[in-house]
Order: structure tokens, then C-alpha cells, then sequence
């Protein structure tokens, strides 16, 4: 329990940081973004909304801290701003449209890649010195040093381009009708399959050769080879006393890649053109949309703070001797 | 040594001329040489010797769980089952045996993976030298008593399995709550008590216990000697208690056997092991602990190290060490033999006792004398 | 031995003991001898030839670590003496718009004529040349951080902890992206920064493990208790038994540098005129090279990427393998056994 609490008192930390951070960026960059972005909409706006504007970017006059804390509140109340892409939608708006897609994507393949992984690592593991085991390493090991978005690219050329298996764009097509329907939702798997692909492909390996690593090790201890002398049938060896050892590692190794993956998503749903929050903060950035950029940045940096303690907890649950509370 | 019900035959294990080899890219290391005992059934068997001696290596070869790159190369483990548990495991053996006949033994090294999977634990279990890892850290002590009853026993439900388990606990001096305990949870004693009670669990024949007590204190050590000697009286089970201290193993066995660089160089029953060892090493590893009674002595201690395995001499390999070497003893390699005609059930591997070489084999007081003589000469210098 | 070396041997049986009680068999992270030092044959190198010596048995020992490091030696032969070898000026517009490989521009043309074999090849020289200085910029701030976190320990520990586990926490690329669209100068020197300021963490927590765990031996104690220096301390005590380490995280953070700009470049934060990787990439996606057809233009330089990220990473896992031998593919003991008994006949015939 005392671990659980420790950590998420590190994570209302962590938000603290990156709120705090969301806000210092534009404020202290050299140049004044505001003022570059105020001068490129001059006459092209209307005054309420460039005051917007002003209010936002603390082209005030008040001081450096209570801008800070007019900011802290109109983050608490949901109150993000207006988006100048979308313009006048409010950027929370943006952000509800657009996270599902990006949840939905990363969720699934992900979920895809680390069973499929792990699974994949502890088997070779345990076959050592077989075909698999020298072929699968290798290759994998090179497949995840590809530059994910490149392998984006090269399989939307191959499989969307040249070989016309699957869309090469946007998360649906524009004459499917919006909603809970078998068409659109059809549609919007059929769309997410090739972006799905590239992730699990990607991610697989690093999720394999972790798993082979620690396995190899777990493999070596005296509770396996225990294991074996009870005669137990030995799948119950490998997945109740090998993996579920090996399983621990692993999962640290999972939270802390999770920057990665969302970094990795980002590419791959801009290679897309996915509508979800990656690509959107990529149309924010061309558009010098400070106000989405900054809202999306808060949402991922939630995202990931809600998914590191999710792992958290499936890490309380998997290893007992976490709960014991330390001298 | 208390045998309960009839068998058909006293003999419970023999091992015969097991070899060991670990395969280097560049040549094999021949941990265990041509090594041959037998064990009755009941009685208990210290097997001792220096570290890297082969005594482990041996041990898990007779148990079949020795892994890459060790590979037992040659030999068999002959291994006689109890005639009630003929119909259970010996199914491929068709040909029906008369009643009264002698039962005809198995090689646990030929059998098949499942037939394996059959004898383990439920004949022979093992007891790991730490149980710290021995035991899965992830499992409750009382899942991992009850997935063997699970394979083994499939007739029991799970209350009854619980039962047992707690039984076991108790009966090796751990409350029965402690079933939902994990490994981390137990002191340094109680986990090695955890898994000698998960070694009772199907009430095994042999248990193989690989230097039980070398982690723990001295107190701690005597409570689980006790234990084991008292489980043994009461089971009727047969034991090779693996260790490199001798003065445990005076306490506790019947019969002791040595090992040195692989080899089998004595074996004795207690009693003729502790009044006069044969062979010079013994002699060497049983005086190397001081008395707590009698006479304040020189310590002698053993010259030398134990050989490097890749490089034996011809000949005996303690013949470098050995204070009453001789000619014949660095060219020609001596084989477990009777030592000498008043004692012919101790064997020993030493020309010493071999008529051909010498005529009068030494008595310990010789042997004695030849030691003494080797320390007043270190002091000397 | 003459049986007349005299032993403690009394006391060898308490060794025993003791030995028999530390069977665990430490990680590479905990034995301190990690890495080079722990390849067979090769411990302090003896002068000059020595040093070659050991470094060609390094690069050799491995079969992953010469594969890698040939590719390596390639590109970076490519980066130094290519441009010098290529006349095409790489930024040199013409009419052959999206011309295929032929004899005069070996790799095709793109979208505004120029050459894309001239800039893969000078894209090359940028690549390698700023991902290889960041990659060191951002070990060497980690590596201090790393230091100070662990050798100091308790409160500027839990700061220094706190403020490197926030930022692993806040994933790199979108705070990449972000800070670089707030620089108001696009181009490599933005990116690189970008990418030291999100970078460091990693390594950082490594080394301060490693350091922990230094600082509680003995022989820092010992150095302590001398009332050694703290800067001695740190680098020859400390420091040389982290080596393997440091370098394993450089060769990870010039990967991470390398691909990280490629991707920066690839959604526009770069400047479009210079000749990189990334900027081709960027510049043939909006070109809408794979739409046209266009394979050349876009192709190659990802690969390029892929191949010195899949290089790097070999040797990084080559190098593992060595110093933690249970990672490596054994044959199986049926196979050494044919191998030695064919090794035995061979012999036989030999003496024959």
C-alpha cells in the first residue's frame, strides 16, 4: 500500500511539473512566439478573439506568477483555449475528438504486440539452441532498430500503394455516415489495420528480446530446475515458475517504454494522416497553434501518468514481495 | 531404519559405473568418474568431499536433472520400486512377474520423459542446497507443496489436498496458517524446512538433500538435523545427505561415502569410517576439525588444492597431496576395492590396501604419523 | 604440487564454506567487472601494440560486433571522404524532375532535379557527424548527473532522482516537438538541442544505479576513509569500473540521436535546405514521393538509417553477450559432442 501511495504522490508531482512546464515553454522561448503569431493574424481575426489571444499568451501586464496561477485555473476548469486551426473550437473539444482515435489505436496494438511479444520471447527461450532461437533475435533485433515511421512508410507504399490492400489515409472514409454502426465501425477497423500493423511489428520485438533475456536468466534458477524435479508437466514450468518470474522485468521495462510508444505513435499517425492526437499536434505545430500544442501536450503527459500507474498496480498485483512494506 | 511393510527386496538403489562429463567447445571435463554404490531401502547415506569433487554433480545424475553442458555419458541407475507401485509406473514392462519373484529394478536414465515425469518426486525428490532459491518467490509455500499433489495424486480433491499440505507444515515445525505465506515471508530456517516438507509430499522412497543445512546457523543446523534424522526414523524413507562436513554426517548416517576429483575413493559405515578411514584423504577431511574434547593437538590439514579437473595426473589425482605416496601411485589409477580382509565392506581406491604393491596395508596410526610428520615439517620451515 | 607447500589448510574448509554461501552469481551490473574487462584475454592492456592488439580481439570476439562495426566503418568512411568523391553538387536544381536510377545520377532525381545519390551522400556526412556529437553531448550531461546522484546519495539524490524520473516520464518526442516549435530558428543545431534537453534521463539512471552500488564496495571506502579526493575518487576509482556501461549508453544515445533527429526532420523541424537524412525524407513525403511512385527518393535514406541504428545495435548486443555469457545461443550438447568427435578423428587421421 505504501508503494502505491509513494508513487502516486511522485505523479501528482509529475503533473504539477509538466502543467508548470506547458506553461513556462512559450513564455520563456526566445523571440516571443505570442507576439510573432499576433503580428501574423493582425487584420485577419476578429478583436475579441485577438484579445483571446493576448489574455492567453499573458500579453498582459500582470505579473510572471499570476499569470502563472490565472493559467493553474483555467487548466483545472478545463479551460484550454481556443484552437486557431479549428478556429473558434475550443481545444478541449479538439482533444475529445481526437483522443479515442489515438487510445483506440495505441491501446489495441499495443496490448497486441506485448502478449504476442512476451509470449514469443519466453517460448524461444526455452527451445535455446533450436532453429527459432537463432533466427528469431537476429532479425527482430534488426527490425526494431528501423525508424518506425520508415517501416510506416515502406508499408503503406507496398501494401497501400502498390499492392491497393488498404487505405492510405485518415482513420475513415468520408462517405461512411458517423456512428455506432456496423458500416462505420467496419470502416474505421479496416483503416487501422496497416497503422496497427506497423506499431506491433515494431514494438513485438523489443517485447521479445526483453522477454528472452529474462527468461534466460529466470531459466537458470534453482526454483525452475525445482520445478522440473517435481516432475511437473512442463508447461506448467515454463509459464507458472519461469515466465511469471521473467514476466516482472518485463513490465517495469513496459512503463518505462511508454514514452516510447507514444513518441512512436505520434510518427506513425502523422505517416497515416490518422486523426488522432499525434497528427494533430503535428497541424498545430505548422499552424503555430500554441494553444492546441500546449493542450495536447497536458493530455499526453496525463495519459501517460494514468498508464504508469496502471502498471503500477498489475505490478503490485504480480509481485508480492513489492506489498511487503520496507524497513 | 525402521522399514514399514514388507518388500521384495532390500536393495533400493545401485548405481553402477556413472560417468559425468561437461562439454566445453574445446573438450570435456569428466566431472564424475565411473562412480558405483548401492543404498538400501532405509538407510541413510552421507556422500562428502571438497568442493568441485563431483559429490552434487553425481547426486543430480542420479536424479536426471542435470543440465547443459553436463551429460551423464555413461553408466545406469538401477532403481527398485516398491512392488505396490509395479502397476504405476512400469507399464511398458507387459510380461507378468509370479508372485514372491525378486522386482525388477528400472534405469532411471532410460526412462522416457513421461515415465520420468511419473517417478519424480513421487520416488525421489530433492531437497536444494538454498531454499531461498529454491522456492518460487511469486507462489504461495502451500501452492507449491499442492501442485505436486496435483500432478502426482489426481484422486485427491482440493480439500483434501490443503489438508495435507498443512499436515506436512507441521510436521516439520511450521504452523499450518503458513500455507498462504510467500517464500519472502519465512526466516532462513523455516524456508528450509518449507522445502523439505514439499519434499515429504508424496511420501518418497529416496530424497537426495544437497547440503541442507550450509546456509544456515549452527543452532538452526542442529534443529533440521534433527528433523531429518527424525522424519527418517519415522518414514522409513532412504537418504543421500550431500555435504562437505564430515562431523555432520557422523551424527546422521549409516553409511558414508568420499569423493575426490570425481572419483569414489572410500565408502565405510559410520562406525568404520570414524575408528579407522583407509584412505589418506579421509583421514586428512575427518582430522582437519578440531575436537572440542580431548588433548590439544597440531592441526595437519591436507597439503595442496584439489586438482584442476582438465589435467588429472595418471594414477591416483591425490597422489600429488598424498603424504604417504608412493612409487606406483602416480602411473597406475587404483579402483575401488575391499581395504582389507578383517574389513572388506569398507571399500576403499588406494594401493595401499592392494597386496600386489604393498604387503602390510597401514593402520591409522600410520597414516597418523605420516601427517604428523608432514606438519612438524611445515612448522620447520 | 610438492607435498611440501605448506597451506593454511584448516582454514581452506571455512573458505569453502564461505564460497559454498555466495553461490549467486552477481549480474555483469554487480560484479563491476563488466564488458571488455570481461572477455577472456583481455584485462590492462600492454602498451601501444597491446592496446591494438585487444581492441582488434574485441571487435573479432563477437560475430555481431564485427558486423556491425564494419557497417559503421562504412558509413562513417562515406561521411568523411564521400562528399570528396562526389562531384554533383547535392543542392543543384535541374530540369530532370523525378527521373529513376540511371547512369548519370545513380539513385534518380527529385522533385526539383537534384540528385539523390549526391545528397544521400552528403546527407550521410550530417547524419552521422550530429547524431555522433549529440549522442556524446547527451552522454556526458547524463554521465555527470549520473555521478552526482549516486555518489552524493540522500538529498541530492532524491532531487536529482525526482527530477530525472519526471522527465522519463514525459515522453521525449512530443516535448521534442513542442520545445522545437517554440525555437523560433529551425535547423540541426535546434534539433540536437531538442534532443540533449529530452535525452539525458536514460543514462542517467543507469550510471546512478551503477554508482550506487560502486560507492558501497570496499574499495571506495577504503578511498574515502584515505581521505582521498573527492575527484580521485571519482575517476580513478569509480569511473574506469563503469567504462563498459558508459559506452554501451553512448552507443544507445547516438542510436536515439541519430533516429530522434531523422524524425524531428521528417515532420519539418529542420531546415529544409540542408542536406540530411531526415530532410530528404521530409522533403520527398511532401513531395508526395511514394504517391508518384517515387521509390528512390525516399527509400534510401531510410535505410541508411535503419542500417547504422541496426549496426549500432548489434554491437551494443554483441558486446552484452560477451560480458554475459548466458545470453549467447549454446549448442546444444549433441552438437559439441559431434564436434569433438569429429575433432577426435581428425586428430587420429592426423597422427595416422
Amino acid at each position: 500500500m505504501r508503494y502505491l501511495l509513494r508513487r502516486i504522490g511522485f505523479y501528482l508531482i509529475a503533473l504539477w511539473a509538466s502543467v508548470t512546464l506547458n506553461f513556462l515553454i512559450p513564455r520563456l522561448a526566445p523571440g516571443n512566439p505570442a507576439e510573432i503569431l499576433i503580428a501574423r493574424f493582425q487584420g485577419r481575426i476578429q478583436p475579441q478573439a485577438l484579445q483571446a489571444l493576448e489574455l492567453q499568451f499573458g500579453i498582459t501586464n500582470q505579473p510572471l506568477w499570476q499569470q502563472y496561477l490565472t493559467y493553474l485555473n483555467n487548466t483545472l476548469h478545463g479551460n484550454l483555449g481556443l484552437s486557431i486551426t479549428y478556429f473558434p473550437s475550443p481545444v478541449t473539444t479538439m482533444l475529445a475528438q481526437e483522443l479515442p482515435w489515438t487510445l483506440g489505436l495505441t491501446f489495441i496494438s499495443l496490448l497486441i504486440s506485448f502478449i504476442l511479444g512476451t509470449f514469443l520471447g519466453a517460448l524461444i527461450a526455452w527451445r535455446r539452441g533450436t532453429f527459432l532461437d537463432s533466427l528469431l533475435p537476429p532479425v527482430f533485433s534488426f527490425i526494431s532498430a528501423i525508424p518506425q515511421f520508415f517501416l510506416a512508410l515502406v508499408l503503406l507504399y507496398v501494401l497501400g500503394f502498390m499492392m491497393g490492400l488498404f487505405p492510405l489515409h485518415g482513420g475513415y472514409d468520408n462517405f461512411v455516415t458517423i456512428g455506432l454502426n456496423p458500416d462505420f465501425i467496419g470502416n474505421v477497423l479496416y483503416h487501422s489495420i496497416l497503422p496497427a500493423v506497423t506499431i506491433v511489428v515494431v514494438s513485438l520485438s523489443g517485447w521479445m528480446l526483453g522477454m528472452r533475456n529474462a527468461m534466460v536468466t529466470t531459466l537458470s534458477e534453482d526454483y525452475v530446475l525445482m520445478a522440473q524435479a517435481k516432475g511437473l508437466p512442463e508447461s506448467q514450468v515454463m509459464l507458472r515458475y519461469a515466465a511469471r518470474n521473467a514476466l516482472l522485468p518485463n513490465i517495469t521495462g513496459f512503463a518505462l517504454s511508454l514514452g516510447f510508444v507514444v513518441s512512436g505513435q505520434l510518427l506513425i499517425e502523422i505517416v497515416f494522416s490518422y486523426p488522432g492526437i499525434g497528427f494533430a499536434l503535428l497541424q498545430a505545430v505548422q499552424n503555430s497553434d500554441y494553444a492546441l500544442m500546449q493542450g495536447i501536450f497536458l493530455c499526453i503527459t496525463i495519459v501517460m501518468l494514468i498508464a504508469n500507474f496502471l502498471v503500477d498496480l498489475i505490478y503490485v498485483v504480480l509481485d508480492p514481495r513489492v506489498r511487503q512494506t520496507r524497513s | 531404519m525402521a522399514t514399514n511393510g514388507t518388500y521384495e527386496h532390500d536393495l533400493l538403489l545401485d548405481v553402477r559405473n556413472v560417468s559425468v562429463d561437461y562439454l566445453a567447445s574445446n573438450g570435456a571435463v569428466h566431472a564424475v568418474d565411473n562412480v558405483s554404490f548401492t543404498l538400501k531401502r532405509g538407510e541413510i547415506m552421507g556422500l562428502a568431499g571438497e568442493s568441485g569433487c563431483g559429490k552434487s554433480t553425481l547426486a543430480y545424475a542420479v536424479a536426471r536433472l542435470l543440465r547443459p553442458p553436463a551429460m551423464t555419458t555413461n553408466g545406469e541407475v538401477l532403481y527398485y520400486p516398491r512392488s505396490q507401485d509395479l502397476v504405476r509406473h512400469r507399464k511398458r514392462h507387459e510380461k507378468e512377474q509370479p508372485a514372491g519373484s525378486p522386482v525388477a529394478p528400472i534405469d532411471v536414465l532410460e526412462l522416457t520423459s513421461s515415465e520420468l515425469r511419473a517417478f519424480r518426486w513421487d520416488e525421489l525428490s530433492v531437497v536444494f542446497q538454498s531454499a531461498m532459491n529454491a522456492l518460487n518467490p511469486v507462489m504461495k509455500i502451500g501452492v507449491q507443496i499442492m501442485d505436486t499433489l496435483r500432478v502426482h495424486r489426481p484422486e485427491m480433491k482440493a480439500a483434501e489436498r490443503k489438508k495435507r499440505a498443512i499436515e506436512l507444515l507441521e510436521r516439520v515445525g511450521i504452523a499450518g496458517d503458513r500455507i498462504n505465506s510467500y517464500p519472502h515471508e519465512l526466516s532462513g530456517g523455516m524456508r528450509q524446512r518449507a522445502v523439505i516438507a514439499i519434499a515429504l509430499a508424496l511420501n518418497p522412497a529416496l530424497i537426495i538433500m544437497d547440503e541442507p543445512t550450509t546456509a544456515l546457523d549452527v543452532v538452526v543446523q542442529r534443529e533440521i538435523l534433527e528433523l531429518i534424522s527424525g522424519l527418517c526414523r519415522d518414514m522409513g524413507m532412504s537418504l543421500i545427505f550431500i555435504t562437505h562436513d564430515l562431523s555432520l554426517l557422523l551424527e546422521l548416517v549409516d553409511k558414508i561415502a568420499i569423493m575426490y576429483a570425481g572419483k569414489l575413493i572410500e565408502t565405510a559405515s559410520r562406525d568404520d569410517m570414524y575408528t579407522h578411514p583407509r584412505h589418506p584423504y579421509s583421514y586428512g577431511l575427518l582430522n582437519s576439525f578440531p575436537t572440542i574434547q580431548g588433548p590439544r593437538r597440531k592441526m595437519s590439514g591436507i597439503p595442496g588444492s584439489p586438482p584442476d579437473l582438465r589435467v588429472l595426473p595418471a594414477g591416483c589425482p591425490f597422489s600429488m597431496r598424498c603424504p604417504m605416496a608412493f612409487s606406483e601411485c602416480s602411473t597406475v589409477r587404483p579402483s575401488l576395492q575391499p581395504s582389507t580382509k578383517e574389513s572388506p565392506e569398507q571399500l576403499v581406491s588406494c594401493h595401499l590396501y592392494n597386496s600386489s604393491f604393498k604387503d602390510e596395508p597401514p593402520t591409522t596410526k600410520d597414516i597418523a604419523a605420516k601427517y604428523e610428520a608432514l606438519s612438524e615439517r611445515s612448522v620447520a620451515r | 604440487m610438492p607435498e611440501n607447500q605448506k597451506q593454511p589448510e584448516a582454514v581452506r574448509i571455512a573458505d569453502t564454506v564461505a564460497t559454498d554461501m555466495g553461490t549467486q552469481i552477481d549480474s555483469p551490473l554487480n560484479t563491476g567487472v563488466v564488458g571488455a574487462a570481461a572477455i577472456p584475454g583481455v584485462g590492462t592492456p600492454s602498451p601501444v601494440g597491446g592496446r591494438l592488439r585487444d581492441f582488434w580481439r574485441i571487435v573479432t570476439v563477437n560475430r555481431k560486433v564485427t558486423i556491425g562495426f564494419f557497417i559503421i566503418v562504412f558509413f562513417v568512411l562515406v561521411s568523411i571522404f564521400g562528399p570528396l568523391l562526389v562531384h554533383q553538387d547535392p543542392n543543384a536544381l535541374s530540369n530532370e524532375t523525378l527521373m529513376p536510377p540511371s547512369a548519370q545520377h545513380w539513385l534518380g532525381t527529385t522533385q526539383t532535379g537534384q540528385d539523390v545519390f549526391a545528397q544521400l551522400v552528403y546527407g550521410t556526412q550530417s547524419s552521422i557527424f550530429w547524431g555522433f556529437l549529440t549522442g556524446v553531448a547527451v552522454t556526458i550531461i547524463s554521465l555527470v548527473i549520473g555521478l552526482a546522484a549516486g555518489y552524493f546519495g540522500g538529498v541530492v539524490d532524491d532531487i536529482i532522482s525526482l527530477f530525472t524520473n519526471i522527465f522519463i516520464l514525459i515522453p521525449g518526442l512530443p516535448l521534442a516537438l513542442v520545445l522545437a516549435a517554440f525555437f523560433p530558428f529551425k535547423g540541426l543545431i535546434t534539433v540536437s538541442l531538442v534532443i540533449i534537453i529530452t535525452g539525458w534521463p536514460w543514462n542517467a539512471r543507469v550510471i546512478r544505479a551503477q554508482t550506487l552500488s560502486m560507492r558501497n564496495r570496499d574499495f571506495v571506502e577504503s578511498a574515502r576513509a584515505n581521505g582521498e579526493n573527492i575527484w580521485r575518487i571519482l575517476f580513478s576509482e569509480i569511473l574506469p569500473n563503469e567504462i563498459s556501461i558508459i559506452m554501451a549508453g553512448l552507443i544507445g544515445a547516438v542510436i536515439s540521436a541519430i533516429v530522434t533527429s531523422v524524425g524531428l526532420q521528417f515532420i519539418g523541424l529542420g531546415k529544409a535546405t540542408d542536406v540530411t537524412w531526415g530532410t530528404m525524407l521530409y522533403l520527398a513525403q511532401n513531395g508526395d514521393a511514394l504517391f508518384l511512385g517515387a521509390w528512390w527518393w525516399i527509400i534510401p535514406p531510410g535505410l541508411c538509417v535503419a542500417f547504422v541504428a541496426a549496426a549500432l545495435s548489434l554491437i551494443n548486443y554483441g558486446v552484452d553477450e560477451v560480458a554475459n555469457p548466458k545470453l549467447r545461443s549454446e549448442p546444444q550438447p549433441k552438437k559439441v559432442k559431434a564436434k569433438l568427435a569429429a575433432k577426435a578423428e581428425k586428430n587420429e587421421k592426423a597422427v595416422a
